[in-house]
C-alpha cells in the first residue's frame, strides 16, 4: 500500500489538534477557567467572539481564523518544535551582547539592522559594518590574526571574553566568511511578513522583539504564532485577510 | 547576505511500500510522536550576513539587470529578476526593440541551463572510454585544472600540421569579431552549425535582391499573408517579434489574413486563417503557378521585361491541373488564393520552416523571393534594410566531417551546437570525430558531443557572461553577467583568449575588456556626446543601444539567370502510393523542443505541445485513415525504418496531418546531456535522415521516406488534452471577419461555428456571456478597492505556451517527471487548452489560457471543510497552503480544472533550489494549490503603493503570465477601476466568461473572442 511519512504525521497532527480544540471548546462552555500560562501576556479575550459562519460561502464572514489557528495552543501546551517556542535563546557564534551595544553605547536598532525600514527583511549587518567599529585596520586585523595576546593588550579596558568574541569577528572578516548567527525568531516559511509595513506603521522594534536592549543574548518573547499576530491585527484594525500575510 | 537558508526537507516522489502490519505497528508507536512531527521541521536555521555590503543588494528586495536572450538568434531583451545574488526569473525587455516585453518559453527556461544539475561544473577529461563485456559504453570523466585544459588546448593549436576547426552555434558581435580573430590567428577554420536556420532564405534573397540575409517583415501593413510552412510562431527566426507584429492589428479587428501552406497542422498553421494540407514537397509546384498567375495577372509592372519572360517561360510546367494533382488540394481554394493575392492592397509572401527545407528548399525560397518582388512587396512589407545574416551551413560541415573522418583534423573546439545530435546520424559525426586529434567541448552540458570529446571546458551559460547580440542592423543587444558563476567555468570569449595567448586587438586582457573595446566602435559611430563610460554604463542599464531604424530601403533588383533556372526543379517524393506502406519523414520543430538544444531543462519537458498537447517524449504523427490501412491504432510503437536508421515511436493520431507524412517532432531521444533530456525517451529523429545535401547551404529536414510498420509494444504518448471539441459549451469563442471585399471592421459578428444564442438565462445585447448578469440568489460581495480580473484577448493568442512556462519559474511548481505525467499529475497552474472545429477544410483551430478564474460564486470555496480556500475582499480565490488538509473536494468540484494537488514531495536536485523564487511558498505534499493571480506581485505592488500614499496604479501589477506574453494578449488590472486596461476591454463587445452562462460562477478571468479571417 502507499503510505507517507508526511501525510501520515500531518494526519495524527491534525487528529490531535481536532480533539484537543473540542476538549478545549467544552472546557469553555462550562465555564471553567484555562490555567494561565505566565509567558502569555494578553489573557483576555481567548477566543473573541466570531460572527456567525457565512452561509453562502463556509467562511467566517469577516475573514476571521478558523478555530485551530488560534493561541489556543499555547495556552495549555506548546507542541512545535523548539525554535519556534518563546524563551527560545540559541547559543549564537559570538556572544554578542545587546546590552553593550544598545544600552550602553546608546546605538540605534536601525545602525545594524539597517534595512528593516526598506525591506521585508530586517538585515543582520554585514561583518563589514562589525569591523568598521571593531579595528578595519589591516594592522589590528593581522594583529589579531598572528599575536592574539599582543590584540588582546591592545584593547584594554574589556573583559577577557570580551577581546576574545572581538578577535573572532576580526578572524571572520579576515577569512571573508559570514558570521553564521542562528535565527531567533524562525517564521515558517509559509509566512508572509513584511518589517517595512510594520516600521512604517509606528510599531517599535520591542513590541514583538521585547526589551532586545536588556539582554545579553537574545530571546525570543512571544510566540509569534498566528493567533498572537492575529491579536494585534484585530486590535489596530488593520486587515486580517489571510493573504495579508500567508503566501 | 541575509537570506534564510532554507532547511525544508528535499523530498522524493517515491511511494514506500509498506505492509498492513507494519503500517499499524507505526501507527500505534507513533501517535504521540506525530502530533509534535506534524508541525515541527527540525534543523536549526541560520542568518547568513554579507561579508560586506553591496550598494544595490538589499536583503529582501529584488535587483533587476538587463541582458539579451541567447537561445536561438533572434536577440529578444531580457531582464533577470535577482534576489541575494541569485537569478530567479527571466522577463522581456520592454524597452527592446526586438520583442518588446514577452520572452518565448524557451528564454524563460534559460534559468535552467543556468541551474542545470547535470551542468559540467569544472573542467574534465577523459579518464576511461570503452565498452565493458557486456556491451554497456564506460565513459568516466576526471577533473583537471583549467591551466592543464587550456595548456593541452594551446598546445594543440600551435600544432599547424593538421587542420583546426571550430564549430558554433550562431554568433554575432563582439563574440563573433572575437571568433574571427581567433580564426585568423590559430589558422582555424570557423563553422555555423544551426539547423533551424533559414539559411535558403537568405540565400535566395541574394540570388533574387542582391543582398543576402533574410528580409525584415512588416506582418502589420500586410493584408493577406501567404507562409509556405515557415513556423513564424515557434522557431522561425524571431518568433516573438513576429507574433506580436500580428497580434497588433488583430486585436483591433483589422487583421491580415494568413494563409498557411504545409503538410501538418503546426502552431503557426492553427493560428492561420486558411491552412491549405498539400502534399509534402509540393509547394514550390503552388508558387510557380502563383508567379506566373500574377504575372498572367499584370502585376510586376515594373519589373524589366527579361525576368518577367523568364517567369513565364520557367514557370509554364505549373499548370493548374498540374497544381491541383502534385498539391492535392481543390482548385477553388487555389483560385480564391490567386485572386487574393492580385487584390490585396498589401501582401507578404514567406517560406522556411521544415517542411520547406527539403534538397529544392532554395528554389522555394527563390519563388517565394519573385512573388514578393512580382507582387510589389519589396520596400513595402518586405525590407532589406535590416536583414539577418544566418552564418550556418550543413555544406561546410559536412565537408569537415569528411574531413575528420580522412584523418586531416587535429583538433575540433565545439561551443554553443551539439552536432553529435543534431546533424544526420548518416553523416557519421559519432565515427569521424574519433580520428581527431583533440576533441574540446565547451558546452556547458554534458550533452552528446561533449561525451565524444577528450577535454571539457565548460564555458558560462548567457546568464553568467558578458557579451552581445546584433541580430540586425541598428540592434546592438548587451549581455551582461546577472549572477556570478554558479561552477567553477568561465566564459567562452576568456577561453578563447586565453588559448590565443592574449594576443587580439586593442590589447584586452579578458572578454569583458574585449566587448568594451569593440563597443568603443559602436560609441564612435553613434556620435553620442557622452564620454565612452557613460554610454556604456547607459547601454548597459537599458540592455543595449538601439538608434532608431530608417526605412530607406528600395528595391534592388538584381534577379540572377541561376535564380530562374531553379524554378525548374521540383521535389518528388516517390511515395509509395501503391504499396502504402512508405511515408514521408516530416521531423520538425516546436516551441518546447527546438531542434533539441533545450532538452535538459524539465519546465519545456514538462510543458505540453500546444498542438499534440503531449509531455515528456516524442511520437509519430499519422493520418488516421493511414493508420487504419497499415493495421495501426492508437497505443501502437510505431517502428519507422529506411536505409539510415530505426525508430520506433508511439504512435499520435491526427486528421491534421497529410495521409502521405508521418511527423516527428525534433529535439527528442539523446542518449546524453542530462537526467531530464535522457528521461523523455522516443528517439532522435535524425537517425533517419539521408547525409544529402540540398541546393542551399541550410539544414536538409525534409528530404527522406520511412517505411512505417507496427512496432513491438504499446506505448501512448502523455496527451494532457486529448479532446478537441468543445461539446457545444463555447468554451472558446471566435467572431468572424468577413471575407475581403465584404464589409471591414464594423462587420465583425459572432461565430455561427458552434450554435450560437445557447448564452443560458440572461443574455445581454448579442447574446455575448460578457454582458451576462442573470439574476442572484445570494447576495453580491462587495469590493471596496480593488476587484482583481484578468482579461485575455484571444485574438492575440498564439498557444506559444511562454506563459506556461513564466507561471513554473514565478510560482516554484514542480515537475512532475515522466511517471507522475503519465498519471496526469502535472502540476501546472496553466494550461493552454487547444480545441478544432470545423470541417477538415476550413479547420479552426482555438488556443486558449485556462488559469483559475477567480469566481465571485466559486464551486470551491463551500465545499472546503477547513476553509482553506475563500474569496477575498479584493476579489481573490484565495487559497491558504497550510490550512489545507487535502480533502480535493475543491478540485472534483472546480469546473474549470484548475487545481493541481500534490500527490509527494518532489524532487528538487542541487541547485534546482536556488531558482525558487523566495516570495513564494514550496507547497508541501497533501496540499491544493493553483493560480494565485501571482498574489506576491499583487502585495509588493500593493506595498509599493502604499509607501507612496496611493492606490495601485494601473498596469503597475503584472503576474508573470501576463509579462511573458509576447502579444499582450493578456491585461491583468483593476475591474473596480473603470478606466483600467481590464475593466475596457470586459466591456468590449467580443468580452465573455468561460462556462459563466451554464453553470454562473462568474469568473474574474474575462475572455475575448478569437477573431477570424473568413478567406
Amino acid at each position: 500500500m502507499i503510505f507517507s511519512w508526511h501525510l501520515f504525521s500531518r494526519c495524527v497532527a491534525i487528529a490531535v489538534s481536532l480533539l484537543s480544540c473540542c476538549i478545549a471548546t467544552t472546557a469553555m462552555a462550562q465555564g471553567s477557567q484555562a490555567p494561565a500560562a505566565a509567558e502569555v501576556p494578553q489573557q483576555e479575550p481567548i477566543l473573541p467572539a466570531y460572527k456567525e459562519l457565512d452561509a453562502t460561502t463556509g467562511v467566517w464572514n469577516d475573514g476571521q481564523a478558523a478555530l485551530w489557528d488560534l493561541n489556543i495552543f499555547d495556552y495549555f501546551h506548546y507542541f512545535g518544535p523548539p525554535e519556534r517556542a518563546k524563551g527560545h535563546q540559541p547559543e549564537q557564534p559570538i556572544k554578542f551582547s545587546h546590552i553593550t551595544h544598545v544600552q550602553k553605547n546608546k546605538m540605534d536598532c536601525q545602525y545594524c539592522h539597517w534595512s528593516v525600514g526598506k525591506s521585508s527583511y530586517a538585515a543582520i549587518p554585514e561583518v563589514e559594518t562589525c569591523v568598521g567599529c571593531h579595528f578595519a585596520s589591516y594592522e589590528a586585523q593581522s594583529m589579531a590574526i598572528n599575536d592574539p595576546a599582543q590584540f588582546s593588550a591592545s584593547i584594554p579596558g574589556k573583559e577577557p571574553w570580551q577581546q576574545a568574541e572581538i578577535r573572532k569577528i576580526v578572524e571572520y572578516f579576515h577569512k571573508g566568511e559570514p558570521i553564521p548567527w542562528v535565527k531567533v525568531h524562525v517564521m515558517p516559511a509559509h509566512v508572509n511578513f513584511n518589517h517595512k509595513r510594520h516600521v512604517k506603521a509606528g510599531i517599535n522594534c520591542q513590541e514583538c522583539h521585547g526589551q532586545v536592549p536588556n539582554m545579553q543574548v537574545v530571546e525570543r518573547v512571544s510566540s509569534m504564532k498566528m493567533g498572537w499576530c492575529v491579536d494585534c491585527h484585530r486590535q489596530q484594525g488593520t486587515s486580517i485577510d489571510c493573504l495579508t500575510c500567508h503566501k | 547576505m541575509s537570506n534564510e537558508v532554507s532547511t525544508e526537507k528535499k523530498g522524493i516522489a517515491a511511494e514506500t511500500h509498506i505492509s498492513r502490519r507494519k503500517f499499524l505497528q507505526i501507527l500505534g508507536q507513533t501517535t504521540v510522536v506525530g502530533a509534535a512531527a506534524g508541525c515541527a521541521d527540525g534543523a536549526k536555521e541560520h542568518l547568513i550576513p554579507f561579508v560586506k555590503g553591496e550598494v544595490d543588494q538589499v536583503p529582501g528586495v529584488a535587483v533587476w539587470y538587463r541582458s539579451t536572450c541567447q537561445e536561438c538568434s533572434a536577440g529578444c531583451g531580457i531582464q533577470v529578476r535577482t534576489r541575494e545574488g541569485r537569478a530567479v526569473k527571466v522577463e522581456g525587455n520592454r524597452d527592446h526593440p526586438i520583442n518588446g516585453g514577452g520572452v518565448c518559453a524557451l528564454g524563460q527556461a534559460s534559468l535552467q541551463a543556468l541551474y542545470d544539475p547535470d551542468r559540467v561544473r569544472q573542467p574534465l577529461k577523459v579518464a576511461e572510454r570503452g565498452t565493458s563485456t557486456t556491451g554497456e559504453s564506460i565513459l568516466r570523466h576526471e577533473t583537471m585544472s583549467w591551466s592543464e585544459g587550456l595548456q593541452k588546448l594551446a598546445e594543440r593549436l600551435k600544432d599547424n600540421g593538421k587542420k583546426k576547426i571550430l564549430i558554433t552555434g550562431e554568433v554575432s558581435g563582439a563574440t563573433a569579431e572575437l571568433i574571427a580573430e581567433f580564426a585568423k590567428s590559430q589558422s582555424v577554420e570557423h563553422i555555423v552549425w544551426d539547423p533551424l536556420q533559414p539559411v535558403a532564405t537568405a540565400q535566395a534573397s541574394e540570388l533574387v535582391y542582391g543582398v543576402y540575409g533574410v528580409p525584415r517583415y512588416d506582418f502589420g501593413k500586410a493584408e493577406v499573408v501567404l507562409n509556405f510552412g515557415a513556423d513564424i510562431f515557434e522557431t522561425y527566426v524571431s518568433p516573438v517579434e513576429y507574433a506580436r507584429a500580428w497580434a497588433k492589428n488583430r486585436k483591433l479587428g483589422t487583421p491580415s489574413r494568413i494563409i498557411h501552406v504545409e503538410p501538418r497542422l503546426s502552431l503557426t498553421a492553427g493560428n492561420a486563417d486558411s491552412w491549405l494540407n498539400v502534399s509534402p514537397g509540393s509547394e514550390l509546384w503552388l508558387a510557380k503557378y502563383l508567379l506566373a498567375e500574377m504575372v498572367r495577372r499584370g502585376k510586376g509592372h515594373g519589373l524589366r521585361e527579361s525576368i518577367l519572360d523568364g517567369i513565364r517561360s520557367h514557370c509554364a510546367s505549373a499548370t493548374m491541373d498540374r497544381v491541383v494533382q502534385e498539391c492535392g488540394i481543390a482548385k477553388e481554394r487555389i483560385t480564391l488564393l490567386a485572386q487574393y493575392l492580385v487584390e490585396a492592397k498589401s501582401s507578404l509572401v514567406l517560406s522556411g520552416g521544415a517542411s520547406s527545407a527539403s534538397t529544392e528548399s532554395l528554389a522555394l525560397a527563390v519563388a517565394t523571393a519573385l512573388l514578393n518582388l512580382v507582387l510589389g512587396n519589396v520596400g513595402d512589407t518586405v525590407h532589406l534594410d535590416a536583414m539577418r545574416k544566418p552564418q550556418s551551413s550543413l555544406a561546410k560541415i559536412r565537408k569537415a566531417v569528411e574531413e575528420m573522418d580522412a584523418g586531416k583534423v587535429g583538433t575540433v573546439i565545439v561551443w554553443g551546437t551539439n552536432p553529435a545530435y543534431s546533424l544526420p546520424a548518416a553523416l557519421k559525426f559519432h565515427y569521424a570525430v574519433k580520428k581527431v586529434g583533440l576533441v574540446v567541448s565547451c558546452n556547458s552540458a554534458l550533452d552528446e558531443t561533449a561525451a565524444l570529446a577528450d577535454i571539457i571546458l565548460p564555458a558560462n551559460v548567457a546568464l553568467e557572461s558578458w557579451g552581445d547580440s546584433r541580430p540586425v542592423a541598428g540592434v546592438y543587444s548587451l549581455v551582461q553577467p546577472v549572477m556570478q558563476p554558479l561552477y567553477d567555468t568561465r566564459s567562452f570569449g576568456d577561453i578563447l583568449l586565453e588559448a590565443m595567448g592574449g594576443a587580439v586587438s586593442g590589447g584586452a586582457k579578458d572578454f569583458q575588456g574585449y566587448l568594451q573595446e569593440s563597443w568603443k566602435k559602436i560609441h564612435q559611430a553613434s556620435g553620442s556626446a557622452d564620454s565612452f563610460e557613460r554610454f556604456w554604463s547607459a547601454c548597459v542599464e537599458h540592455g543595449g543601444y538601439f538608434p532608431q531604424l530608417g526605412t530607406t530601403d528600395r528595391a534592388r533588383v538584381n534577379v540572377s539567370d541561376s535564380a530562374l533556372g531553379l524554378l525548374d526543379r521540383g521535389v518528388h517524393f516517390t511515395v509509395g502510393k501503391e504499396s502504402g506502406t512508405e511515408l514521408v519523414l516530416l521531423p520538425f520543430p516546436s516551441v518546447k523542443s527546438f531542434d533539441g538544444r533545450a532538452a535538459n531543462r524539465p519546465w519545456l519537458q514538462e510543458l505540453p505541445d500546444p498542438i499534440v498537447q503531449s509531455v515528456w517524449g516524442g511520437w509519430a504523427e499519422m493520418h488516421p485513415d493511414k493508420a487504419a490501412k497499415l493495421g495501426i491504432a492508437y497505443g501502437d510503437v510505431v517502428q519507422l525504418r529506411n536505409d539510415y536508421g530505426e525508430l520506433n515511436l508511439p504512435v499520435y493520431l491526427s486528421a491534421q496531418v497529410h495521409p502521405d507524412v508521418v511527423a516527428v517532432p525534433m529535439g527528442y531521444g539523446h542518449t546524453a546531456m542530462g537526467r531530464y533530456a535522457k528521461e523523455a525517451q522516443a528517439g532522435n529523429v535524425m537517425a533517419l535522415l539521408s547525409p544529402e545535401l540540398g541546393n542551399s547551404d541550410a539544414a536538409v529536414l525534409l528530404n527522406s521516406t520511412v517505411l512505417v510498420q507496427r512496432g513491438r509494444g504499446r506505448e501512448t504518448p502523455i496527451v494532457q488534452q486529448e479532446m478537441h471539441d468543445q461539446h457545444d459549451r463555447e468554451i472558446a469563442r471566435s467572431v468572424r471577419v468577413p471575407a475581403l471585399g465584404a464589409a471591414a471592421l464594423g462587420g465583425l459578428h459572432s461565430n455561427g461555428g458552434h450554435g450560437h444564442g445557447a448564452h443560458g438565462g440572461g443574455g445581454g445585447e448579442g447574446g455575448h456571456g460578457g454582458h451576462h448578469e442573470p439574476k442572484q440568489m445570494y447576495e453580491q460581495r462587495e469590493h471596496p478597492v480593488y476587484k482583481w480580473g484578468m482579461a485575455v484577448d484571444l485574438a492575440a493568442c498564439t498557444g506559444c505556451s511562454a506563459c506556461v512556462v513564466a507561471c513554473y519559474a514565478e510560482n516554484n511548481i514542480p515537475v512532475v517527471g515522466v511517471a507522475q505525467a503519465k498519471r496526469r499529475r502535472v502540476m501546472s497552474w496553466l494550461r493552454i487548452e487547444r480545441y478544432t472545429d470545423g470541417s477538415a477544410e476550413e479547420l479552426e483551430v482555438s488556443f486558449l489560457p485556462m488559469m483559475c478564474q477567480h469566481c465571485n460564486n466559486a464551486p470551491c470555496e463551500p465545499v472546503c471543510p477547513v476553509y482553506a480556500t475563500y474569496h477575498n475582499e479584493e476579489g481573490l480565490n484565495a487559497m491558504v497552503y497550510n490550512r489545507c488538509v487535502g480533502t480535493r473536494y475543491c478540485l472534483n468540484n472546480c469546473s474549470y480544472k484548475v487545481r493541481r494537488f500534490n500527490w509527494f514531495e518532489y524532487d528538487v536536485p542541487e541547485p534546482v533550489q536556488w531558482q525558487f523564487n523566495p516570495d513564494v511558498v514550496k507547497r508541501g505534499v497533501g496540499v491544493m494549490e493553483k493560480c494565485t493571480f501571482c498574489l506576491q506581485r499583487i502585495n509588493e505592488a500593493k506595498d509599493h503603493a502604499k509607501d507612496e500614499g496611493r492606490l495601485v496604479a494601473d498596469g503597475e501589477v503584472q503576474p508573470a503570465c501576463v509579462q511573458s506574453c509576447p502579444t499582450e494578449a493578456l491585461v491583468f488590472g483593476n475591474l473596480n477601476d473603470p478606466h483600467s486596461r481590464v475593466s475596457e476591454l470586459s466591456h468590449s463587445p467580443r468580452a465573455y466568461k468561460v462556462l459563466d452562462h451554464h453553470i454562473n460562477t462568474q469568473p474574474s478571468v474575462i475572455y475575448l473572442e478569437r477573431v477570424r479571417c473568413e478567406v
